[in-house]
């Protein structure tokens, strides 16, 4: 599998410290699966506006680590929240999302071992 | 430390705090965070006790947003800068006269921008405050959407999309496309909001968006005839001013 993330944003608000960089990406591991559960929660219960509000607020979780894949399935989501139309597509992305977000979480926590 | 700028963050997401924190420390030593919070109420406490130079706001947070913090701890001396993932909150940042409005996660060209213009911008150099004018002229590449407080609701509506504003006593009829929404605002608010954005007082009674007149009338009775239909007549106080725009 091809690499699902860039730390090129992180290296740069850090310059470039490792220490930093390791405990910033330990941080996004905590929290990354939370706001995509939070996500799956708010969507279960049909909270719709909920879910549009907290899928736009968690792009900048993903764009911290530069995981384009999941910015694009979290976009779609957001997109979909407008109508009741796209309620099974809304599912499919989020399952994708969910995907995505753990292969992303696989990857940096691989490289977190490596570094340490 | 003498001579830090104290700046406290408050941001309901942890990793947010700590992405900002980090921004801060490792590449702004003017700077020193002496709190950082994910409650605004709790934030708000230390405020008040504890006033800063620089307030790192977010804006959509649980219990209270980063506006409604900024009204409790009112009147607040420190520079703000909104930090959110939404930009159709940057019209209501400036009216809160925000120093800089950044979109997360923040960028160090970006902050080291909003750095700049608190520099810049300190009392001894423009005099104190920044007027909502002079704020919304930093924002004209990220206004696009005004926020519309009605009784129940706030409405998000393109500025390019409204029409005219029409007084209504203390309130004021705001007309888009085919939508009109009654504003609890008065006129006077939208006038300071809008008029850097092409919109004119043409009447006592009435704000337009010169983008969307399609006739004007000369005469003693001069009038416009907007995009939507409607005449609106023009004071003869403001007939000058208005035909100036145009030569």
């Amino acid at each position: 599998m091809s690499q699902l993330y860039n730390l090129d944003f992180i290296i740069e608000i850090t310059n470039g410290k490792q220490e930093k960089i390791n405990m910033i990406l330990e941080k996004f591991l905590l929290d990354a699966p939370v706001s995509v559960k939070n996500l799956d929660s708010s969507f279960r219960q049909k909270k719709m506006d909920n879910l549009k509000r907290e899928a736009h607020s968690i792009k900048p979780i993903f764009r911290s680590v530069g995981a384009d894949a999941a910015i694009r399935a979290i976009e779609q989501i957001e997109q979909y929240c407008s109508s009741p139309v796209f309620y099974e597509l809304i599912q499919i992305e989020l399952d994708q999302l969910d995907k995505i977000s753990y292969a992303v979480c696989q990857q940096i926590n691989l490289k977190l071992q490596k570094s340490e | 430390m003498p001579n830090k700028i104290k700046t406290v963050i408050v941001d309901d997401n942890p990793y947010a705090i700590e992405l900002l924190k980090t921004l801060v420390e490792e590449n702004f030593p003017d700077l020193q965070i002496t709190a950082t919070y994910t409650s605004p109420a709790k934030a708000t406490e230390y405020l008040k006790k504890k006033p800063c130079d620089l307030l790192l706001l977010d804006v959509q947070m649980p219990e209270m947003n980063g506006f409604e913090l900024l009204e409790t701890i009112t009147p607040f001396k420190g520079n703000v800068i909104f930090t959110t993932s939404h930009d159709t909150f940057a019209v209501q940042a400036f009216r809160y006269h925000a120093l800089h409005y950044l979109v997360k996660p923040v960028r160090l060209v970006d902050m080291k921008d909003a750095i700049l213009r608190i520099n810049e911008m300190t009392p001894s150099k423009n005099g104190g405050g920044h007027s909502a004018v002079h704020i919304a002229s930093q924002f004209k590449h990220v206004i696009n959407k005004i926020g519309l407080h009605a009784i129940n609701e706030m409405v998000f509506v393109e500025i390019n999309d409204i029409i005219r504003c029409h007084a209504d006593g203390a309130y004021t009829n705001i007309y888009w496309q085919k939508e009109k929404i009654l504003s609890s605002k008065n006129l006077k608010y939208f006038e300071e909001l809008l008029e850097p954005r092409g919109f004119f007082r043409i009447h006592d009674s009435h704000l337009i968006n010169v983008n969307h007149i399609k006739k004007f009338v000369k005469g003693d009775g001069a009038h416009v005839i907007m995009t939507d239909g409607s005449q609106i007549t023009i004071s003869r106080r403001k007939k000058n001013e208005f035909i100036n725009l145009f030569e």
